[in-house]
């Protein structure tokens, strides 16, 4: 009996989840709003972060090219579809990719505005926490969230609830992760 | 039964009293195990300064327990091979200087040194995997300090790094930050088995991600290789088992021979006279000359009379000392067991007020790069070019006093952070990449690599005395090329401007170096200052905060009280522990 109990609840807990998720897909695409394979995998900050999103997206088996320092002129010969950029700023990866904040956030418009002209949708991740949230990151954040079609944040990264305001301020659809790696299905459901 | 009574009174009384008597013995026992551990730590009894907190912790345990600083700085440094893989390790190097308080000052090198098979055509260019890899000296240079000037066994002072390798520790935020540093993240997901991070990526990762701060890091590999030399000595690392694994790890480029043929070597260090103190630092083939040189350029001027470290003249005073002493270090810093080097001439006052000349005080020196006027400390024929050394803020630093007065100045490093990043996977650490710290054969200089010798790099643990030979400050720093302008402001701000240590080690840095275009320096200083600079003709790059680029400096003072005051660097989350009173 109590075998088929529990069968039943995880039968429930599963079709909620799967109502949730096409939920948020079905809402993304009422906007217009559709994410394909293949992905770029970027960063804006060159953090670690954007390295953990390839982890992620292997996991999940997602076709993608990875370049944390693409620039635009170089985007249409990638041939992706979606673009997936993890902000955070690392004064040491900037350092190491020969880069000021200032030279990032030229590199990041230039893709942005390319990525427009091809109709690419960005998907902006912040999966490094509350520890990834310095002045250098706020810029980032600011200036660019506003332009994605989807965040994905893990908790502590939005503690003080920017990225929820960036959110309802620009009407982006944004997921809230427990831990950076509750961000993989994610990805796997809004990305066809 | 009143008489039993009283029997039973007595006994109770006896029994409380061998209680009361049992449980202040443990307290004093316990208190004579506990110490304390902050940014600034004062004692009269010890203090131990590092970049951790567990490592301070782990060396102020081992005064507690009666170790003089040569064990406390020895159990310190291997902590800092467990919470700090990425900074130093088995796999690396290090110099310390040592100040015993009989007045016996002696330093110690080990230095890592190249294989035995290298030629001058040897690629030196190279910064990861096995050719980058010098022959590590930590273990024996740690062991040998030990057995000369310590008083405990090595099975002793290892044992709190053992546990901490074994049972785990919190990540911190430099730690997981480090990760990243160098493409490290990168070659653990893309190339774990070319650089053998198969078994690390598994205890320093989750699942392939970066593990939250606060995470608990086991390195049981690493707790292994430390049991072995604790059970078998320096032998079980050069000669047994641990020189094996390298071998293989490195695929013969670091051959069981060139481990056998290792030893530290015991120098004099430099001492010059620096305003009635006395500077003790270590001599080539790594920094310390050059900071014995830079002040006693200073020494030329009275930089009292400016009242403070952020007036434009002493700015531009240091500037270009410093530049002239960097200038001096290209040419005169190398293993000299392998060459002439003229250190009576580079530490003279007579050598300092000839460079002191170059000085003008209203200009910058225009030139820069080589054109920095060549000084001869000894009719020493000048070499025309070299090339900068390792940018990495890498590298720590350990700063003991104990009850004493026994003094150690330890500086150890992988040079970059996780070094070549060629692990040595079954016991869990990382080799160095000291190869690029040899100047290549085109150049001719001093420093071109040659089969067992040392490179070339810029440390410089140093020691500074009063004139009674009593011990005023330990103090070094990490951060590559400006480690010994960071010693000498430091020094200077004590010195000439009176500031106490935590001032004088947090307030902003600068550097300038015979291989920067620019004065660079960190946010802080007045925009008076820097105005007054830019008249003067330096170019200047500011830095937002204060980075450990400045390096991380861990000094201790003794004060003329006999108050012991440890201060943990600002730049790097240091820490000072104190040992308890007994």
């Amino acid at each position: 009996m109590n075998k088929y109990k529990l069968l039943n609840s995880t039968v429930v807990v599963l079709v909620l989840l799967s109502l949730f998720f096409s939920g948020v897909a079905a809402e993304e695409e009422a906007k217009g709003v559709t994410f394909e394979q293949p992905i770029l995998i970027t960063s804006f900050g060159q953090s670690p972060g954007a390295m953990m999103a390839k982890v992620l997206s292997k996991r999940v088996d997602l076709e993608f090219v990875y370049n944390p320092t693409v620039k635009g002129e170089n985007l249409e010969e990638l041939d992706i579809n979606t673009i997936v950029a993890v902000v955070g700023a690392s004064g040491k990866g900037l350092g190491a990719a020969g880069l000021d904040i200032e030279d990032e956030i030229s590199r990041v418009e230039s893709l942005l505005q390319t990525a427009e002209e091809l109709e690419i949708p960005m998907i902006i991740m912040h999966i490094e926490g509350v520890q990834r949230r310095g002045d250098m990151s706020n810029k980032l954040i600011k200036t660019f969230v506003p332009q994605s079609e989807y965040i994905i944040v893990q908790k502590s990264g939005n503690d003080d609830g920017l990225f929820t305001k960036l959110s309802e301020e620009n009407e982006i659809t944004l997921e809230q992760v427990e831990k950076a790696a509750d961000a993989a299905p994610v990805l796997n459901e809004i990305i066809d | 039964m009143f008489h039993n009574k009283s029997v039973s009174r007595k006994a109770l009384i006896l029994f409380l009293s061998l209680t009361l008597l049992l449980v202040s013995f443990y307290a004093v026992s316990a208190e004579e195990h506990s110490v304390n551990v902050s940014r600034v730590s004062v004692s009269d009894s010890g203090v131990v300064t590092s970049a951790h907190s567990l490592a301070s912790k782990a060396g102020a345990e081992i005064l507690s327990q009666g170790g003089n600083a040569v064990d406390a700085a020895v159990a310190t440094a291997f902590a800092l091979s467990v919470v700090e893989p990425y900074a130093s390790g088995l796999g690396g190097e290090g110099v310390a200087t040592i100040g015993l308080a009989n007045g016996e000052d002696v330093v110690v090198d080990y230095k890592s040194m190249a294989p035995g098979h290298v030629t001058e055509e040897t690629n030196i260019d190279v910064n990861y995997g096995a050719e980058g890899s010098a022959v590590p000296g930590v273990v024996a240079g740690l062991a040998h300090s030990l057995k000369e000037y310590g008083t405990m066994e090595l099975d002793q002072v290892l044992q709190p790094a053992i546990d901490l390798a074994r049972n785990g520790f919190p990540l911190d935020e430099v730690f997981h930050d480090t990760l990243s540093a160098h493409g490290f993240y990168e070659k653990m997901i893309d190339n774990p088995e070319k650089f053998n991070l198969e078994t690390v990526s598994k205890r320093f990762l989750e699942g392939g991600l970066l593990p939250e701060v606060g995470t608990t890091i086991k390195n049981p590999e690493l707790a292994d290789a430390l049991e072995l030399i604790a059970e078998e000595g320096a032998s079980a690392f050069y000669e047994g088992k641990i020189a094996e694994a390298i071998s293989e790890a490195t695929e013969g480029w670091i051959g069981k021979e060139d481990l056998k043929k290792y030893s530290p070597v015991e120098r004099e260090p430099i001492a010059s006279d620096y305003r009635n103190y006395m500077v003790l630092s270590p001599p080539p083939p790594v920094g310390g000359a050059i900071v014995v040189e830079e002040l006693n350029i200073l020494e030329n001027f009275n930089l009292a009379h400016l009242g403070r470290y952020d007036h434009p003249l002493a700015v531009h005073l240091i500037s270009q000392a410093t530049m002239l002493g960097s200038r001096d270090g290209a040419t005169f810093r190398a293993d000299p067991d392998f060459t002439d080097i003229p250190l009576k001439g580079l530490a003279s006052d007579e050598f300092a007020t000839e460079r002191a000349k170059l000085i003008n005080m209203g200009k910058a020196m225009e030139e820069r790069q080589f054109d920095v006027p060549q000084g001869n400390p000894g009719g020493f024929k000048p070499e025309e070019k070299s090339k900068e050394e390792a940018n990495s803020p890498s590298t720590t630093q350990i700063s003991v006093v104990d009850e004493e007065g026994n003094a150690v100045s330890m500086t150890n490093t992988n040079s970059y952070f996780w070094g070549s990043q060629l692990f040595v996977e079954e016991y869990g650490f990382v080799l160095n990449n000291e190869i690029h710290n040899f100047t290549p054969a085109k150049y001719e200089t001093l420093n071109t690599i040659a089969p067992y010798k040392r490179p070339r790099t810029v440390i410089a643990p140093t020691i500074v005395r009063r004139n009674d030979g009593s011990v005023y400050l330990v103090v070094g720093t990490p951060g590559a090329g400006r480690i010994t302008t960071t010693i000498v402001e430091t020094i200077v701000n004590m010195v000439d401007f009176n500031m106490p240590l935590t001032e004088a080690i947090k307030s902003p840095k600068f550097t300038s170096r015979l291989w920067y275009d620019e004065l660079r320096m960190e946010k802080g200083y007045p925009e008076e200052t820097l105005e007054e600079l830019r008249n003067m003709g330096h170019k200047i790059k500011l830095y937002p905060k204060l980075d450990l680029y400045f390096g991380g400096v861990n000094a201790v003072q003794l004060t003329d009280n006999g108050l012991m005051v440890g201060v943990g660097s600002y730049r790097r989350d240091g820490a000072a522990a104190t040992a308890e009173e007994k």
